[in-house]
């Protein structure tokens, strides 16, 4: 085997050892802490920045509500749209 | 012919013209580190969760109008305490309150008076006054609240805008762990009181009501007597709960995969057609090994040997990439895929967890795919006559 094949072997070996040794050593407690707040809280619900998981709120369908005309329809309501 | 010799010269093959596989090698170090970093964040996400299912009560009751879940009257706590078999049943009173438009926060509020909450609470923040929390309206807020609050300049307190139109101001008492920022990034824990005014509930309403059934057998049977309470409820149990988390991120995982998938075929493609239009230098080098004596054996050994050296480079330096990057790094912009962006900035960090059934999985299909796009076209020139090759 040459020189150099043996050094990025070393290098692979290294990094393997360097990577399994955070994996074995680094305990985290990540687990537990969520666990804490779960058993008091007794929501599990993951704190997504998605909108998926969440209830529709009319409140936040602007096509509903004009602050400055309530009357007014938006010009993308369907009834609008259809109107004669 | 595996001798010191052969491994001489296979290393020395393989280093001779380094040029001609280093494009390989970063385009398979790149596949490698994408699906493994996905499926480490996905794992990871899994495996949390999974955790902290064990907390959820076995079941759920909700009242339902109009199919959505509306409040439900305090009284029925009542009627499930004296169903036989059930124990632990805990009023729960949490909606969603909206800064704005886009950005919301969890209020989750817990009965303090409760002795097993307030231990729990003490165990949660090291060295809680619990008086001094219950004593003014105070609140405990996730890492991305408390963010969001600061950035608006509400650093010790924040007015909430109840839907009767007051304002409720209530103070920040302490930031909860950053480390359980998974499920507590978007939360905030009050007082059960204080959170049924500022979400707008009467004092006999709740969300909905947890409870714990601990003789796995009678579940059935207990489910079956909360959904006869009443016509408007529901009963959700932890089982469905699972399924329906196990469900979200497989269908994420699973997309990766599926796109990885065709990623690797189109790769594979590639590399049949580089092997197959070999150029002459290359059908030069298997017809004078040919011509000197290597059977057809020796010549896809070697080929073999070669190219499986380059996957295992790839494969390792992949996968390693990929675990400093998510459990070191953090998983900047892939983090957001999985958690979403939409919200409250993120502030979860992901357990170390590596599924070696899956990494294995990975190697086997990479390994396969790759040498097999490979060896094909080698064996083919390897067949031919030497004179006829050169």
């Amino acid at each position: 085997m040459i020189k150099e094949f043996l050094t990025y072997t070393i290098f692979l070996t290294v990094l393997l050892l360097a990577v399994s040794g955070h994996y074995m050593l680094n305990k985290s407690d990540i687990n537990a802490q969520t666990k804490k707040i779960a058993q008091l809280t007794k929501i599990v619900e993951p704190a997504f920045g998605v909108s998926t998981l969440e209830n529709r709120l009319p409140h936040l369908d602007k096509s509903l509500d004009n602050s400055v005309y309530p009357d007014m329809i938006t010009i993308d309501r369907v009834g609008f749209v259809y109107a004669k | 012919m595996r001798n010191n010799s052969f491994f001489y010269f296979l290393t020395l093959n393989l280093l001779k013209e380094k040029r001609r596989f280093v494009g390989i090698v970063l385009i398979s170090t790149l596949l490698i580190f994408l699906l493994s970093s996905v499926l480490f964040i996905s794992s990871s996400i899994k495996t949390t969760l999974n955790s902290s299912l064990k907390a959820q009560p076995d079941f759920i009751v909700q009242n339902i109008k109009a199919g959505k879940v509306a409040p439900i009257k305090a009284e029925q706590v009542d009627k499930i305490v004296n169903i036989y078999g059930v124990n632990k049943v805990t009023k729960r009173v949490y909606g969603r309150y909206f800064f704005d438009d886009k950005y919301s926060a969890l209020i989750v509020g817990v009965d303090f008076l409760d002795e097993q909450s307030s231990k729990k609470l003490v165990k949660i923040m090291n060295s809680v006054d619990l008086k001094s929390f219950l004593s003014k309206d105070n609140m405990l807020v996730g890492q991305g609240v408390l963010s969001y609050l600061k950035s608006h300049y509400y650093a010790t307190n924040y007015n909430f805008l109840t839907p009767s139109g007051q304002m409720q101001k209530v103070n920040i008492f302490k930031a909860l762990n950053a480390k359980s920022s998974l499920i507590s990034n978007d939360m905030i824990i009050m007082p059960l009181e204080l959170a049924q005014k500022v979400l707008g509930l009467k004092e006999s309403e709740l969300t909905d009501i947890a409870l714990n059934v601990p003789n796995d057998s009678e579940w059935s049977n207990i489910k079956a007597k909360l959904e006869s309470l009443n016509f408007s409820t529901r009963v959700v149990s932890k089982k469905d709960m699972k399924k329906a988390y196990e469900n979200l991120f497989n269908y994420k995982g699973g997309l990766f995969l599926v796109l990885y998938l065709i990623v690797i075929a189109t790769f594979s493609l590639l590399l049949y057609l580089r092997y197959s239009l070999a150029s002459s230098l290359e059908r030069k080098e298997i017809a004078i090994l040919r011509a000197v004596g290597w059977s057809i054996k020796d010549v896809l050994e070697l080929k073999f040997l070669e190219n499986i050296f380059l996957v295992i480079f790839a494969f390792v330096l992949g996968s390693s990439l990929a675990y400093i990057y998510v459990f070191i790094l953090g998983a900047p912009i892939l983090k957001d895929i999985f958690l979403g962006g939409a919200n409250l900035k993120q502030f979860a960090t992901f357990t170390p967890v590596v599924d070696y059934s899956v990494l294995s999985t990975i190697f086997i299909v990479f390994a396969v795919a790759f040498l097999g796009s490979v060896l094909i076209p080698v064996w083919k020139i390897a067949v031919t006559e030497p004179k006829e090759a050169l």
